[in-house]
């Protein structure tokens, strides 16, 4: 993977989010494996764990994880990130056959959506998804990386996994500016057809963030449509789709806030051997049913997290100086130090303990709505209040 | 106490509304007294009710210290009905039933106390009572909403508080849903499931619930969810709005309610951001003071005037 420069930004941020795109840079397995803890459920954090995994050179563990991040991929319907994972899973071991026909089964089952790559994907038979998926080669882009320029030979068809791009027209005599579009996760792009001719970019693409890509090459894709028509055909359809730039407004905004809303945090636990409560408070952009990381704030001692690791702490979700949810508690899985030394950001991962009935509905509709409700609730947003 | 009700609210039951909205800090309590001195304006008798049981502070709005009857005092049954725990305000025609801070297990009220608050309210001498819900989806709080006539879901303009509002209102369709349907283990178990908005069996709208229902049980269950569900009909007021673009935030609200919850909303309007509010806010001075001009007081006129010309105000 291409170096990024770490800038963190924890107070605005979610701390999940900044660890996938390496702003909060994790280089030991057993810094990860903790947080897999408190937050159980999130394909791209296992996708992260396993490539650390993979670096390592611990085949058997990096293949469980890809394995574990395909299929929280696919429950949340992100049938892209899930082939990219399973085509790392399989690369440490061939799949048989049943193996693949099952995973196909569950593409076709709980893939779908409107987007280029889901519909692409959700409608390949069996062997049109291997064929696929053996000729898919990976790419990493660090933000501003040319992916190629308008006027440049076309060489290769995209499929974004993560990150932006943004795609720009060459300016028309006469217009006021260039177009430019947003290019995201499960589009496609590249000039690559016809098949049978040489072909030009019409448009300059650049990475505008961390992106990760899946490419196949013209010749590749040439002699495998040749046996599968029906890939070349679903591919030249959909890598004319562009998601209208209202949408794709509110989609990056969603990213950044997917796993759930700023909140106040306020947490309790027992300082010291004579049992005196100490309450250390900070804020949250990462918080589900399983755990939380709370962001604490700037007046916390290195002393205030060496007492708070050692015990188990009770959390009070706060509104403004409203009691949102209380009475969680549960232990501390994971800490991280960001920033400068000489004033550093201290970051806890918790888990919860079981919880009753009662807060864990709290909890969960505090923390989740549907995608496609918070989705449209960001577009209307965009379209009829922002300013 | 004053008792200065009119001849309506001697006679009938008040009408009842609940303010609620999920996020703290957006004027939920500031709105519930706007609209209540708007209703005493027009010359309704009027009684506003703390109640945010785990957090009261209503009263404060109102500049009153420490309470001298609370909600409290009829919990524990030292005043027989609500209208002797009614304390006198300074605008005429209105009335406060001040929240019960001091108890805090009250946040976690028992089926028959929420059960005799509820049969109590209804019968305050009043022509409207407005009930100040507490921040959050806690039970309570969904309950005492439901069962209001004028259901006000308030936001502010802000992208987090309109996803909270309508995670209250998602939640309070769910809470319906889940009492419908408490004795029925299957059905309870389904609707339980498509809370979960990332469920496996891909229902992610009530129109796909009921759907489920119907192939699964009695179309008969179905039928009936959809009745109970058409009794929600939440008013969405936008509060702390700066321009006139911001009062489009209730749309939003309005139109994916409609398309996830099969609930029809209504725009109540909007109430303009009031610096003179949030002085007399910061200084403690009761807002029955605010200026008859000031933006805030003007608004709430307007939306109470919306409402009554619409039917149910």
């Amino acid at each position: 993977m291409n170096g990024i420069e770490p800038h963190a930004n924890p107070d605005q941020e979610s701390i999940i989010e900044q660890i996938i795109n390496d702003q909060i840079d994790i280089h030991s397995v057993e810094e990860l494996e903790p947080l897999l803890d408190v937050f159980p459920d999130n394909p791209a954090l296992y996708r992260k764990f396993a490539d650390l995994l993979a670096g390592r050179k611990r085949a058997d563990a990096a293949m469980l994880a890809y394995h574990k991040a395909a299929t929280l991929y696919l429950d949340a319907g992100m049938v892209l990130q899930s082939i990219v994972a399973k085509i790392l899973e399989w690369s440490i071991v061939k799949p048989s056959h049943r193996e693949g026909h099952d995973f196909h089964a569950m593409v076709r089952r709980k893939g779908g959506g409107d987007m280029p790559s889901q519909v692409l994907f959700s409608q390949l038979n069996y062997e049109e998804m291997v064929t696929l998926m053996l000729r898919l080669t990976r790419v990493r882009l660090s933000p501003d990386e040319v992916v190629y320029d308008a006027g440049q030979e076309s060489t290769d068809i995209y499929l974004i996994v993560s990150g932006e791009l943004t795609e720009t027209l060459p300016q028309i005599e006469g217009a006021a500016s260039a177009t430019a579009i947003t290019l995201a996760e499960n589009d496609i792009f590249g000039d690559i057809f016809p098949l049978e001719e040489e072909s030009l970019c019409l448009a300059r693409v650049v990475a505008t963030s961390a992106v990760e890509l899946v490419k196949i090459s013209k010749p590749v894709l040439k002699a495998t449509c040749y046996r599968y028509p029906r890939i070349r055909e679903l591919l030249e359809r959909l890598s004319r789709i562009r998601t209208p730039q209202g949408s794709r407004a509110w989609q990056t905004v969603r990213r950044s806030c997917r796993y759930c809303l700023p909140a106040d945090i306020s947490v309790e636990f027992t300082s010291d051997n004579t049992g005196n409560k100490r309450v250390v408070n900070g804020t949250t952009r990462d918080l589900s049913t399983g755990g939380i990381c709370v962001v604490l704030k700037s007046d916390t001692t290195r002393s205030d997290i060496d007492a708070l690791l050692k015990q188990k702490p009770t959390l009070t979700i706060l509104e403004g100086n409203r009691t949102v949810i209380d009475g969680l508690t549960g232990n501390v899985a994971w800490r991280k130090t960001v920033g400068r030394m000489a004033r550093p950001t201290h970051i806890v991962g918790i888990t919860f303990d079981p919880m009753a009935e009662e807060t864990a509905i709290a909890l969960n509709a505090f923390c989740t709505i549907s995608n496609d409700e918070q989705d449209m609730i960001w577009n209307l947003w965009n379209h009829l209040v922002r300013h | 106490m004053q008792n200065q009700h009119t001849e309506n609210a001697l006679t009938q039951s008040p009408q009842i509304w609940a303010v609620g909205g999920g996020k703290g800090g957006i004027g939920k309590s500031v709105l519930s007294i706007l609209i209540s001195m708007a209703l005493a304006e027009k010359g309704q008798d009027t009684v506003v009710i703390d109640g945010d049981l785990g957090g009261a502070n209503l009263h404060t709005f109102m500049g009153i210290r420490t309470p001298s009857r609370t909600l409290n005092d009829f919990i524990s049954r030292q005043c027989a009905t609500l209208d002797e725990v009614c304390m006198g305000t300074e605008q005429k025609g209105l009335r406060i039933i001040c929240g019960a801070s001091e108890v805090l297990t009250l946040a976690n009220l028992q089926y028959t106390q929420k059960v005799k608050i509820l049969q109590a309210i209804s019968r305050i001498e009043a022509d409207h009572v407005i009930l100040d819900l507490g921040a959050g989806t806690g039970f309570n709080t969904l309950d005492f909403f439901l069962s209001a006539d004028r259901q006000i879901v308030v936001m502010t303009p802000q992208p987090v508080a309109i996803q909270n509002a309508y995670a209250f209102v998602r939640n309070a369709v769910y809470r319906t849903l889940s009492r419908l349907t408490s004795r029925r283990p299957s059905l309870g178990r389904l609707v339980k499931t498509a809370m979960d908005p990332k469920n496996d069996m891909r229902v992610r709208t009530v129109s796909t619930l009921l759907d489920r229902v119907a192939e699964n049980g009695d179309p008969a269950d179905a039928t009936e969810m959809a009745i109970h569900l058409k009794r929600i009909r939440p008013t969405l007021i936008t509060n702390m709005a700066r321009e006139p673009r911001d009062k489009n935030a209730g749309r939003i609200i309005q139109m994916v309610s409609q398309k996830h919850l099969m609930i029809q909303a209504e725009i109540g309007g909007g109430v303009y951001y009031d610096p003179q509010i949030n002085a007399m806010v910061s200084a403690m001075e009761p807002l029955t003071r605010v200026e008859r001009d000031s933006n805030a007081l003007q608004s709430a006129l307007t939306i109470v005037s919306h409402l009554e010309n619409t039917g149910k105000g």
